[in-house]
């Protein structure tokens, strides 16, 4: 499992960790099922407080990630494939709004932005 | 685990005044506040070194001046400097203090002092600030207590001294049945890890909240006076600048613009501390 925190970022720390997390279960680095560092162990490898490690898994938790055996730790949900496809489907619609929003500003043409991502689909 | 209830002491001129906190087992706690504030005086009545005037301390559920003994034997502490004879070597240390706790393991205390890279033969007298500070930390390791108290314990040390320090602390916590309380200035050490923060000045409580809560709310507002002044935020103080003002408040609305930022422990004292002075 990787997860890199940046003191820059205007994120909290919570957060960092909970898009970190999701981030490994979409590149599969987390499978479902497979099972979470503790909190306090991930805490102390994080070098960050028991509090802010707890908070980003009950927001995990909340959003149906993770879920938590009691006594016995915390498991990468089963269903969250799907989940993290929606979030991220949304996620590119929410763009593409501002990127309409941008465009007509500037008023250009549906065929303006159609010619635009095809250069830069092709370029990558 | 830890609980402090209206406690009052009068020294001098100095009061302690209605001070309560708690803390659970498991979590580090970072004591604050400006030079003279009551730190170490609350830490020595933690310790029962100080009987309070008024007020209760419980740690581990036992009343301190009830079962002094078993709760000296379940804490670990570390002050800013070693008091202790300095023509004595550390390994003379280890048989003396060893002597003093139920379960002192002599093993672990010599893995530390190894870990740490100091030699047991060494003069008391002759220990680096850093090394003084190891050796107490050793010691309060070495006789598995549940409370960790530490009082200024990076002031004067290095940074890679100040890491290894915390690093250890957190270590200490994984298991979860262990506590720390830590008193320090050197705010940006423990800004990350500690869980909660009590906040004193003057002898009385300005505030005991966790981290986050304090991380999400406390907010600098940099703008025109005129804006300061229209604006109806509840200012903790207003900083008054040549060019701008600026000032710490409670955002409970989550309002989230250039004009504010999140503080410093650092920024959040001096605001507090001058709030008062005026």
């Amino acid at each position: 499992m990787k997860i890199i925190i940046s003191n820059t970022s205007k994120l909290p720390i919570y957060e960092q960790i909970v898009n970190g997390i999701k981030e490994e279960i979409i590149s599969g680095n987390l499978k479902p099922n497979e099972k979470l560092p503790s909190i306090r162990a991930l805490a102390r490898d994080l070098n960050i407080s028991v509090i802010t490690t707890k908070r980003a898994y009950e927001e995990l938790e909340r959003e149906g990630f993770i879920e938590t055996v009691g006594g016995k730790g915390c498991y990468v949900s089963y269903f969250n494939k799907e989940l993290i496809y929606e979030e991220r489907l949304k996620e590119i619609e929410k763009k593409l709004e501002e990127i309409l929003e941008l465009s007509r500003g500037l008023k250009l043409s549906k065929e303006d932005i159609f010619n635009m991502i095809n250069l830069l689909y092709e370029g990558e | 685990m830890i609980k402090l209830e209206n406690l009052y002491k009068n020294i001098g001129d100095f009061k302690i005044e209605d001070i309560s906190f708690e803390l659970d087992k498991g979590y580090i706690m970072a004591l604050i506040g400006p030079n003279g504030s009551g730190k170490t005086t609350l830490i020595k009545m933690l310790l029962g070194l100080i009987k309070a005037d008024k007020g209760e301390i419980k740690l581990f559920d036992k009343n301190i001046s009830e079962d002094e003994i078993y709760v000296k034997d379940n804490i670990g502490f570390v002050f800013d400097s070693l008091n202790f004879y300095p023509n004595l070597r550390v390994k003379d240390l280890k048989k003396i203090v060893g002597e003093a706790y139920s379960r002192f393991n002599s093993k672990v205390f010599d893995d530390y002092i190894k870990k740490f890279n100091i030699n047991p033969k060494a003069y008391i007298g002759n220990l680096s600030k850093g090394e003084a500070m190891k050796i107490m930390m050793a010691n309060a390791l070495s006789h598995d207590a549940k409370l960790l108290i530490l009082d200024e314990p990076t002031a004067g040390l290095d940074p890679i001294v100040r890491k290894e320090l915390l690093s250890i602390l957190q270590e200490e916590i994984v298991s979860g049945d262990k506590s720390v309380i830590i008193s320090t200035h050197i705010t940006s050490d423990i800004y990350d890890i500690a869980d909660y923060v009590t906040f004193i000045n003057k002898g009385k409580l300005v505030f005991s909240k966790d981290m986050e809560e304090i991380k999400d709310k406390y907010r600098i507002f940099r703008a025109s006076r005129e804006e300061i002044e229209r604006s109806n935020k509840k200012f903790i103080w207003v900083k008054e600048k040549k060019y701008y003002c600026e000032a710490l408040f409670i955002d409970e609305a989550g309002i989230e613009d250039e004009k504010t930022y999140i503080p410093s422990l650092e920024e959040i004292i001096y605001y507090y501390v001058k709030g008062e002075e005026q």
